[in-house]
């Protein structure tokens, strides 16, 4: 397992990134609002032109790419509650992370490391 | 003053609070059980302990705080704090009650002591809080409850050694806030786990059950590990295990563990202690 912070193992969410996908992010927090999950799922292109979604960011919620909008800079948190809007749980979304099949990710969770940080020198010292 | 009963650390989860109504309504799953008997022996302590007040640190997870303005430390000072719902609706259970009395005083004194948290009049508590709670008492609670949120979810987060000063500092401000309250300190943070990119689902019980040990008495040796290397091995999400630093650090030194426990029911370490202050002297 790659343990590095870098995608695609982690998309870590930080301020700028934020400001660079607020949109994105305002619009999948308020899916947290049933009023909103209701207009997504009768009129999803109007509620997506309401927020003020990049075409890029229209075209992954309506390819349901989870990964995709991480790493766009959507928020997991945020990301997830469009997940639950469209029955799908955050492990779906995990599989969808691990570009893996949801019947079988599923059996091999967790992912068991025993890694300590002391261990880390040794181990970037290996990959190089 | 007040009095400092103890500390309490413990994972959060939303599937703990899931399988918590699950478990009373048909029985706990059997990987679950486990937590549920683990939690037993921490929930008898605070009966023993009875403190009438708990300073919880904790963080939300876009449920209640949105992102238009981000605060990196808050405190709840309402009367009430009602459960944030996630999406999936409101669990069976009441709003915990605030003490805006106890928690004034407290806010003055963090912020005279160089901690200017944001002031919550309005404040919903999510599964940070309510994934937890109802192993550890039943409702309506019985104790009132200080809420301090802290940003973990945005980075740059408080760093370990900033979040280990909010706890020193919180204890100066229980010891001399003219109150006469019994106080038990609680952090929760989820322990190893991460939910997004390829390493979903990483899980780490070596750094778990180590930190577990460690916050006891090497608490030093834990402030000094770099935030980023316990991303790296037990996941981005395992972060706000720094969180438990405030906790301790609102401890004296030489408090020490009642009790210990972990298991690894899903994705997410779930690991409790309970620390025991000492009694004070003369
Ligand atoms: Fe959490």
């Amino acid at each position: 397992m790659d343990l590095s912070l870098e995608a695609p193992s982690v998309y870590l969410f930080t301020g700028e990134l934020c400001t660079r996908s607020y949109k994105l992010n305002r619009f999948a927090f308020d899916f947290k609002y049933p009023q909103v999950r209701e207009r997504f799922a009768n009129d999803p292109e109007a509620l997506m032109t309401d927020y003020a979604l990049t075409d890029n960011e229209k075209a992954l919620v309506r390819a349901r790419d989870w990964t995709g909008l991480v790493a766009a800079g959507g928020n997991h948190f945020n990301i997830i509650k469009i997940a639950a809007a469209v029955g799908e749980s955050h492990l779906h979304v995990g599989a969808h992370m691990c570009g893996a099949n949801w019947d079988e990710f599923k059996q091999t969770l967790p992912h068991r490391v025993e890694i300590m940080p002391s261990d880390l020198p040794a181990l970037a010292k290996g990959k190089r | 003053m007040s009095r400092i009963l103890g500390g309490i650390g413990i994972a959060h989860t939303p599937s703990m609070g899931y399988q918590y109504d699950k478990g009373v309504r048909e029985g706990f799953d059997p990987k679950w059980q486990p937590w549920y008997d683990g939690t037993r022996p921490v929930k008898q302590w605070l009966r023993e302990k009875r403190p009438s007040h708990m300073v919880v640190i904790y963080n939300d997870h876009m449920n209640y705080f949105d992102l238009k303005a981000y605060p990196t430390f808050a405190i709840g000072v309402a009367a009430h704090f009602p459960q944030a719902d996630e999406g999936y609706g409101l669990r069976p259970f009441p709003g915990v009650d605030g003490d805006p009395d106890f928690a004034w005083p407290i806010a003055r004194s963090l912020v005279r002591d160089g901690f200017d948290l944001t002031f919550c009049q309005e404040l919903e508590l999510d599964h940070g809080v309510y994934s937890w709670l109802p192993y550890l008492f039943d409702a309506p609670w019985p104790l009132k409850v200080l809420p301090i949120a802290v940003n973990m979810l945005m980075h740059p987060v408080p760093t370990p050694q900033r979040l280990h000063a909010l706890g020193a500092s919180l204890r100066r401000a229980l010891l001399n806030d003219g109150a006469n309250r019994d106080v038990v300190v609680l952090a929760t943070g989820g322990m190893s786990h991460q939910i997004h990119g390829t390493k979903f689902g990483l899980t780490n019980e070596k750094w778990d059950r180590y930190f577990l040990d460690a916050i006891e008495q090497r608490q030093d040796e834990l402030v000094a590990t770099p935030v980023e290397e316990i991303m790296q091995v037990a996941g981005t999400e395992a972060a706000e295990l720094a969180m438990w630093y405030t906790m301790r650090a609102a401890l004296a030194v030489s408090a020490r563990t009642h009790y210990s426990f972990y298991t690894l029911p899903a994705v997410t370490g779930c690991g409790v202690i309970a620390l025991d202050e000492p009694e004070p002297r003369g």
